[in-house]
Parts: structure tokens; sequence; C-alpha cells
């Protein structure tokens, strides 16, 4: 009887561990990289007094976004004159309590553009830790106890690596692989490293030219597939073992915004922004259409339910997934750094002041649900877990989503 | 007798655990750190010094000086791997009395790394600011730029606070005599104008004026910065080319008046694009000496020193300052050839016209070292009556 009732507490815990891996965020834009959240219940409104469930001072600066694991949230930053302190530190998700901070040094240039930084990255995360990446090309990763598990310096290993404008390709996460886009004017390359041991299990060459997207990984035809945008073209690969699938090249890619993609569709936000048909592997997909009326900034689309959003330098487009044709139009104040989420119809938009437009979205238009300052620069995509929004400024992270 | 021995062990374990005894062995600590520094590029031994790392934790506070002192800013790898160790050991003592005196004796000690010295006082403003605060007058010639840095920051705070006069201008020329930050050198430029007396920038940051130029040669998709022209590694300005489209490349001299030593080749050479030109001078060095070699080039470059490429970076248009590419070398004792590769692109826009650089070198600090200029060798006569211009 009481191995019966041992099993029960086992098979609940077991329950508990798989919810909580549920609602993770473990890389830019979500666990599968699209932007869009299975959250319920998130808030539409907040202020500097309202709705915050803690907020925590940072020792630096970061365009990163944190990413939750559990309990455990993860954060990147830079400190000193020419940021070079790179850390990551971890919070406890419930009551905003540091947990640990590591620093290394930077061992890359640390020369950008003012409006960017060393830790603009953002890092990915699973039950093993962290792993992250600076514009640096410092790459690191510590266990949930802030154990340095492995260290690179992949600008010691390839001296030509370097963007002086600032690298801020995030890292991409399949499983026990972490995704590397690192593309600059004198070397480039793509990898996937192994999160346990930072060793190299594929790397390809690319093409020289300064590159800020972030790798992406979707399922397309029940097959896991990394996308690695670039004004060369899309390219897809196995995540596991880099084998490519199929390269898109008959349209640029952009630099800057990152692909996405639904169960149908595969979005390409270059200059025209390019929706492409699902494809078997192996088989280049066919372009379904082009728009010109969602893309061309900072920000990477969404694709949710039919649907198809894009931020333009003064508002959200929202366009048609079958057609590409615009259905509406909707101006926010801008300008924008971060890129949008959906999560239960809602879609959350930063720009660069740190307001927060809440639109209601799904329908014939959008209605506004909120409009939420923050009062500080936000430069970051936000991200979402355990019911809670996560944004974080230069000098503070908040957690968002009332007590 | 048994249940005695077993609540003893577990009286000692939990003695142990709770950091009541600090069972740290310093020897054991060098031993551990010492592997770290050794750690393989692409992640090679990284099972294993994952292992170390957490042992060299394990040595607590005993084990804090002996991270420090195999910090070596020549093994920046190791370092990574140092650096965090030294976090997860002070973050479990916090700020008892003897961490404080553990971090305030290393950062005294003037004879240890300055990259350590430096994480160490980082360590002391976290867990007692006071304390840290206290030291920062006494960096004011420290070898560590950043500490040099925080030291002349707060004798500026000050010495914007008195009044006009004989102390401020004692005090602005003794700190410049120091100071090798771009933008404090600017403020103490600017106070010792204001009591009178001119800055010459340029022999302050010791700069290189003296230059033969020759150009220019192909560089078509930017193909030119690993093409060995003929010129390259170490020319004799003696020699004319045939350059990019069969024109005669000659070699010219130019001096430039830049405060910040730029040799801006739209005015000496032209406004070319897909270009290579070239840049040589002669530096004389008074002994043999570790120096570094700032650089600044808003385009590609390739360096060499005596016939050894030192420094390259294959990247156009993405900014320049005086200290933006850093590279070690030795300067040997006499005469020193140094030749610089500035390449240009074909990108239109407005913002991507310039192509230049600044060259000088300093100590690992980046306070200038002084070096003679040689003068330039004769350019042929029929060289030097085409051209010998000047940069305003």
């Amino acid at each position: 009887m009481k191995r019966f009732q041992l099993s029960w507490v086992v098979l609940g815990l077991f329950a508990i561990s798989l919810q909580a891996k549920g609602s993770d965020w473990t890389q830019f834009r979500g666990p599968d990289g699209t932007g869009v959240s299975q959250e319920k219940g998130l808030p539409a409104k907040w202020g500097t007094d309202q709705n915050i469930t803690w907020k925590a001072p940072l020792p630096g600066r970061g365009l990163s976004s944190p990413v939750i694991i559990g309990n455990m949230v993860y954060i990147t930053a830079c400190s000193e004159r020419e940021q070079g302190r790179l850390h990551v530190l971890a919070f406890d998700a419930k009551t905003g309590k540091e947990l640990w901070r590591r620093s290394i040094l930077a061992t890359g240039g640390t020369a950008c553009h003012p409006k960017t930084n060393m830790a603009a990255p953002t890092p990915v995360g699973s039950e093993k830790g962290v792993v992250a990446l600076y514009a640096t090309a410092d790459l690191v990763a510590y266990s949930p106890n802030g154990d340095l598990l492995w260290c690179r310096s992949l600008f010691a290993e390839d001296p030509a690596i370097s963007n002086q404008v600032g690298m801020a390709s995030s890292l991409g996460l399949h499983r026990d692989t972490v995704l590397v886009e690192m593309e600059t004017g004198s070397s480039s390359f793509i990898c996937g490293v192994d999160f346990s041991t930072g060793r190299e299990k594929w790397r390809h060459p690319r093409s020289k030219g300064v590159n800020w997207t972030s790798p992406t990984v979707v399922q397309q035809k029940g097959v896991d597939v990394a996308l690695f945008l670039a004004p060369s073209g899309l390219t897809a690969c196995d995540p596991s073992t880099g084998k490519i699938l199929w390269n898109y090249t008959e349209t640029p890619g952009g630099s800057i915004a990152s692909a996405t993609a639904s169960e149908d569709l595969i979005i390409s936000p270059g200059s025209p922004l390019v929706a492409l048909k699902s494809a078997s592997t192996g088989t280049t997909p066919e372009v379904a259409w082009k728009s010109s009326k969602a893309g061309g900034t900072y920000c990477s689309p969404l694709v949710y339910e039919g649907k198809v959003y894009g931020v333009s330098a003064v508002g959200i487009n929202c366009l048609d997934a079958t057609s590409g044709k615009e259905i509406w139009t909707h101006r926010v104040k801008g300008p924008f750094a971060g890129s949008p989420l959906i999560a239960d119809g809602k879609l959350y938009l930063v720009n660069e002041e740190g307001l927060t437009t809440v639109l209601k979205v799904g329908g014939d238009k959008p209605e506004v649900l909120g409009n939420n300052k923050l009062g500080e620069t936000i430069l970051c995509t936000p991200a979402i877990a355990g019911g809670k929004i996560f944004l974080r400024s230069d000098s503070t992270l908040w957690c968002i989503g009332g007590k | 007798m048994f249940a005695g021995l077993c609540l003893g062990a577990c009286s000692l374990e939990l003695f142990f655990s709770c950091g009541l005894i600090h069972a740290g062995d310093p020897a054991k600590a060098a031993e551990l750190s010492k592997i770290l520094n050794d750690a393989q590029p692409r992640g090679g031994n990284s099972e294993l010094l994952a292992q170390k790392w957490k042992a060299l934790v394990s040595e607590g506070l005993d084990g804090v000086p002996a991270i420090l002192k195999a910090m070596d800013p020549n093994k920046p790898l190791g370092l990574n791997w140092l650096r965090p160790a030294l976090d997860a050991v002070l973050e479990k003592e916090k700020a008892t009395p003897e961490t404080v005196a553990t971090l305030e004796s290393f950062i005294k000690n003037v004879s240890g790394p300055g990259v350590a010295r430096r994480m160490a006082f980082e360590w002391l403003q976290r867990i007692d600011p006071a304390k840290a605060q206290n030291l920062v007058a006494g960096f004011l010639n420290d070898i560590n730029p950043e500490l040099r840095r925080d030291a002349i920051a707060a004798e500026l705070v000050a010495l914007k606070s008195l009044p006009k006069g004989k102390e401020v201008l004692e005090k602005a020329q003794r700190l410049l005599k120091v100071t090798c930050d771009l933008d404090q050198v600017t403020e103490l430029a600017k106070i010792l104008k204001g009591e009178g007396v001119e800055i010459d920038l340029q022999k302050h940051y010791g700069f290189l004026t003296d230059w033969a130029l020759v150009g220019v040669f192909e560089n078509t998709n930017e193909q030119g910065f690993d093409k060995p022209y003929a010129v390259e590694p170490l020319p004799d300005v003696s020699k004319s080319y045939s350059g990019k489209d069969g024109k005669p490349a000659q070699w010219f001299s130019t001096k430039t008046t830049s405060p910040e030593g730029i040799v801006d080749l739209n005015k000496v050479i032209g406004k070319e694009k897909s270009a290579v030109a070239y840049a040589w001078t002669r530096v004389e060095s008074d002994k043999d000496q570790e120096v570094e070699i700032r650089l600044g080039c808003i385009t590609s470059l390739k360096v060499w020193l005596n016939g050894e490429l030192v420094f390259q970076r294959d990247e156009y248009h993405h900014g320049q300052n005086a200290n933006q590419h850093i590279a070690r070398c030795k300067l040997k004792k006499g005469n020193n050839d140094l030749v610089i590769k500035v390449c240009q692109n074909n990108q239109k826009d407005s913002w991507a016209q310039n192509w230049q650089f600044q060259a000088r070198f300093t100590d690992f600090a980046g306070y200038r070292i002084d070096v003679k200029q040689a003068p330039l060798p004769k350019v042929p006569a029929k060289i030097t009556a085409m051209v010998s211009k000047e940069i305003k």
C-alpha cells in the first residue's frame, strides 16, 4: 500500500515537473523561437506601481531577454567602462532574489554602436543550466547552481571574428544542441555546440558579411528544422547533425529580424518579406507570397492563428497567412528594438521608451487593451513564463503579473 | 557506541559544511588554478576542468590568493575559468573581515598581476565599498589601466571643485603625466587650456606622424586584403610598383598635423575606392621592449613590425578610435620597421567614404612609449618632386 502511495506521489511530482517544463522560456522568442506563447491569463495592464510582482537591479546593460527554467530566471548583462565584464545572473522567479552572479572577461573586442552592448544576444536555458553568448564572441555555460560547465572564446579560436557595430545574434536551442550563428564581415560560420561540454557537433562556413539574425528551430512536416537567415538567403538544416536540408536564395534575406514559422508557413523577413510553403526534408520550399507591408525593421514577425504580424516603423501590420493580403494596420508609438510576442490572443510590443502596447488580436481589427509605461529604456524582447511577463532595461529586471 | 560515532561524524560533517572552519589548502588551490589555466580551446578538456573548478571552489577563502595569483592576461581562457571560481567562493564567504582582509592585501601588493588586483578590487567594491574607495588614491600610477582610471576620475572630481589658479594647473599637469584614457586626457587638456596652457595632444599620445606612403593597388571585391603585393611585409622605399589599372605606384612622404595623429588617405592619396595603400615608418627604440601597438583605422588593415605580421582586421566602416586595435609586439633596440596596409572598399554610402589610420606605441596600460621616429630615407628625387603632402 505504501509503495502504491509513493508511486502516486512520484507520478504527481513527475506531472508537476512536466508542467513546469511546459511553461519554460528557453530561448529568444520562447521555447520554439516563434514568439508565440501557450500561456493563458497574462496581464494586459501594468505600471511602475501596478501589477509588478518584483523587480531586481541589474549590474549593467543588456539587450538580451531573460530565459526562465522552472523557478530560475537567467539573464545576461555587461558592465565596466568598456563593457569588459560579462555577467550571467540567476534569480528566483517567485521572489526576484538574486541567487548567484558569475562574470567573465571579454576576450574579443568591445567596440559597438552606442545603442547596443556586449550583452545583446539572448542566452539559452534547460534543466542543465544556461549557455550565454556575448557580442565579444565569448561563450560560457553554467549549471543551475552556478557551477562553471565550460567556457570558450570563439574570438581566440578565430581572431578574424569582428563586428564593431556590435554582434547581437541570439543562441538557438534544440535538445542538447546549442545553435550559434556567428556571421561577421571577416569571418562567418554556423555551428551546433553540445550543451554539456561546449564541444562542436557540427560547423559550416558561411559567406562573409555582418548579420544579426538568430537561429530558429521549427517543426516542418514532423521534422525539426533549424533556420539560419542571412542576406544571402535562408538555410534549413538538421539542428542535431548540421546536415543542410535546403537553401532558399531567390530573394535576399534580411540581416536583423529572424525567421519564424507555423505548421504550414515559413516567414523570411527580408525586404520584401517572403512566405514559403512548408516543405519536406531536402526540398526547397515554394514561395506562397511576398509582401512589402511587414518587415524591414529590427522586429521579427509572428505567425498566429492564420495571420502574420509584422512591425513597421510606425506600427503593426496584420496580413492573411494564406494570401499575404493586408487585413489591418495599427499605429503604435515606436521606435521598437525588441520583437513582439503573442500569448492568449494578446500581442505585446515594447517600444524603446519602455511603453508596452497590448493589443487583442485575432479578429478583423485589433483592440487596445493596455499602454503600459515602465519609464526606462527597453530594447529587449519580453519573456513569458509561469503566468508572468519578464522585461529588462539596462538597470532593472521586472516580473509582471501581480503578487 | 556506533550511534555515538555516527553522531560525531555527522556533527563534524555539519561543522565543516556550515563553513565554520576554512579547511582550504592553498597549495591544492594553486595546483587546481594552474590546471584551469591550461584550458584547451573548443571545449577540449571541459569535463575535466569542470571537475577541477568545483574542487577549487571547495577550497574556499584559503584558495582565493591562489586563484588571483594564477590570473594571467596572456591566458584569457584560463582567466575566464578562474574569475567565476572567484565569484563562487566570495559569494559564499560574503563580507567577513577575513574576506575583506584577503582582498585588500592582494590589491595592495603591486607586484601581483594587474588584472587580478582589479578583479579583487571589484569584489571589494561589492562587499565593502568604503574600504575600496579608500584604496583608489593609491592607483594613480597603477599598471592596471582600470585601477589607474578610477584614481584619475576621483582626482578630476576634486580638481573641478577648486578655484582656477596655480593649484589646479599643477595638479592637472601632474595628472596628465599618468593619464592614458582618451576621454580623461581630453578633460585635462580642457582644464589646462582654461589655465592658459595648450597641450600638444599628438605628442602626449605619442602618435607616429611621419610616414612614407605608396598606392594605390587593386582591392576589387575586397580581395586586396589577402593579396600579398610586393610592398609587404618589408618594403624597399627606393622601388616603385605597377599599381591599380597599371598606373605607377610610387613612394612619397607625408607628415600629419592632426592632434589625433590621423593620416587621412583621402587627402594625401585621393578618394580612391576598391584600393589598397601602404604606409611605412621607422622607429628607434633605446632598448628591447615588449609594447603595445595601438591603432585606429576605419577600414581593413594589416600591420607588420620588422616583417612580422602583428595585427590584421578585415572589416570596413565600423568606426574608429585611437585604441580601436591593440596588439602586443616587441620593439628591438635600434631601428624597427613598421608597415601598415590600409584597404578601402567600394561602398557608396556617405558614411563609407573615409580611409585613414592612426598609430602609436604604448605600454600595457596605454601610456605612450617614447620612440624616436627615424628620418625617412631619401625618397627618389623624381618622387619627392611629385608629392610631399601634409594633412591639415
